[in-house]
């Protein structure tokens, strides 16, 4: 009895030595998950796997002496998705010396607003359909005016959703194959901008025959100062593509 | 009369058959036989320089205060007898192309909007048929970022306009979401509402104080 005692007893100081080892864990390894009203209040709502559902009565502080001195809590997670792709055959008119879009062939497609990178991708079939609609809207600038007009590219405008309790900037590099300007575009976003929307275009001229498949679009990343302080960031890429295979639809 | 295509590729089609001519006539703007006049796309490595140079130069150009803000119309405010007349012809949340034309004419004629800010706006010139076929490049949004706060965009998100074939609009909503858009100002270091902004801003104004009258 007396053995036994002597082992329970040194289990539990055992126990109770590790504690504050635990407590003295880097503070990275605690996340704030769930926001209520009590957070304005200075109580946090924390979990280590992410998906406890919200207990009131079991609300954890963070004792403000063992964190970090810039430490402020991710209210909301970063993101960053691709919304929508608009696009517009640019056409040009030597005699006029002028650049124009074509009205009525814009083709517009709403991403799933899920994921870090999509692209509006249309078939080999479609692909061909709008080649069609576009020589004819060409053919009518033609009969109307009397100029020669030639196809050039295409003008996408991208719009792409960032959130973050910081957000810092987004930077977008154009493909090569943007005639307007290849130089990576980088814009600061305002402090408030918790959940914004950044749209952006550019011309594009195709890169091979346009039976073959191709794409165009942006490419970069969305930076944001992350709980710690350090800063993070996440890739994007949106754009358009023709003669897209079956198995490329989903980039 | 000849249609044209500049491509780095080798695309040259027909547009009788609708397929891509054979790889003997694609060569080039004189090159490129066709049975058919005026049937072709064509490739230019001419009128892509060409492009390329009107291009750099209306981009140099480009300034986003356009129109300058003494052609604007400030501080126009509509007596409530003309809100009235509007409430009773137009619906904010569901107007046609036509409809929608006629409230920018009276904006226009009642001194809120410049005929500038009309083509800003989207107003559709059916009289000229190739200014409805075509539309002049705007170089002040080509690579060139404009951002919105979330809180400044309507709740319905953004909905196709007349320029995607839609036939009724929400116009209301429409401006609600191109009003909220601003590009960087280097020099003053800080977003500011473009001029196409700054227009729908006017119109959204107005469009709010006739939902609120309904």
């Amino acid at each position: 009895m007396k053995r036994v005692f002597s082992l329970l007893t040194m289990v539990v100081l055992c126990f109770m030595l590790a504690i504050p080892a635990f407590a003295a864990e880097p503070q990275e390894a605690v996340s704030v998950t769930k926001v209520a009203d009590s957070l304005l209040d200075g109580n946090y709502v924390t979990s280590l796997d992410g998906f406890e559902a919200f207990d009131a009565t079991n609300i954890q502080e963070i004792e403000p002496e063992k964190m970090p001195m810039n430490y402020i809590p991710d209210l909301i997670s970063p993101e960053v998705s691709p919304l929508s792709v608009q696009v517009y055959p640019v056409i040009f008119v030597p005699e006029e010396n002028a650049g124009y879009i074509l009205n009525d062939c814009g083709r517009y497609k709403q991403l799933s607003g899920t994921a870090q990178s999509e692209l509006f991708n249309l078939s080999t079939s479609a692909t061909t359909t709008y080649i069609n609609e576009i020589q004819s809207t060409m053919q009518q600038y033609t009969n109307l005016t009397g100029n020669t007009c030639y196809f050039i590219g295409w003008q996408l405008t991208c719009k792409i959703q960032m959130i973050a309790t910081r957000p810092e900037y987004i930077e977008l590099t154009p493909t090569t194959s943007c005639i307007s300007g290849t130089d990576p575009i980088k814009e600061t976003i305002p402090p408030n901008y918790n959940t914004c929307t950044y749209t952006i275009s550019g011309i594009f001229e195709p890169t091979k025959a346009l039976t073959e498949y191709q794409w165009y679009g942006f490419k970069g990343q969305f930076a944001f100062t992350q709980a710690d302080g350090s800063l993070g960031a996440i890739d994007v890429m949106t754009g358009f593509s023709i003669n897209c295979s079956f198995s490329r639809r989903q980039l | 009369m000849m249609i044209g295509a500049v491509s780095s590729g080798n695309l040259c089609l027909d547009i009788s058959t609708r397929r891509p001519m054979t790889q003997s006539n694609s060569i080039g703007v004189e090159g490129c036989k066709s049975s058919s006049p005026a049937a072709a796309i064509w490739q230019s490595e001419e009128a892509q320089e060409a492009f390329r140079a009107y291009l750099q130069e209306g981009m140099k150009n480009v300034t986003m205060q356009d129109p300058s803000p003494e052609e604007e119309t400030s501080g126009v405010s509509l007596s409530g007898s003309d809100i009235d007349a509007l409430v009773q012809k137009y619906d904010p949340n569901n107007m046609t192309q036509q409809e929608y034309d006629n409230f920018l004419d009276e904006l226009y004629h009642l001194g809120v909007l410049t005929e500038k800010e009309l083509s800003l706006l989207g107003h559709s010139d059916n009289s000229d048929a190739v200014a409805a076929l075509v539309t002049p490049l705007d170089f002040g949004i080509l690579n060139r970022g404009f951002l919105a706060n979330g809180e400044d965009l309507p709740s319905s998100g953004w909905q196709p306009g007349f320029s995607f074939g839609a036939y009724q609009v929400d116009v209301l909503s429409m401006a609600q979401w191109e009003k909220s858009f601003k590009y960087y100002d280097a020099e003053q270091s800080e977003w500011l509402p473009s001029s196409k902004a700054r227009a729908y801003e006017k119109m959204y104004d107005v469009l709010l104080t006739m939902s609120e009258h309904k």
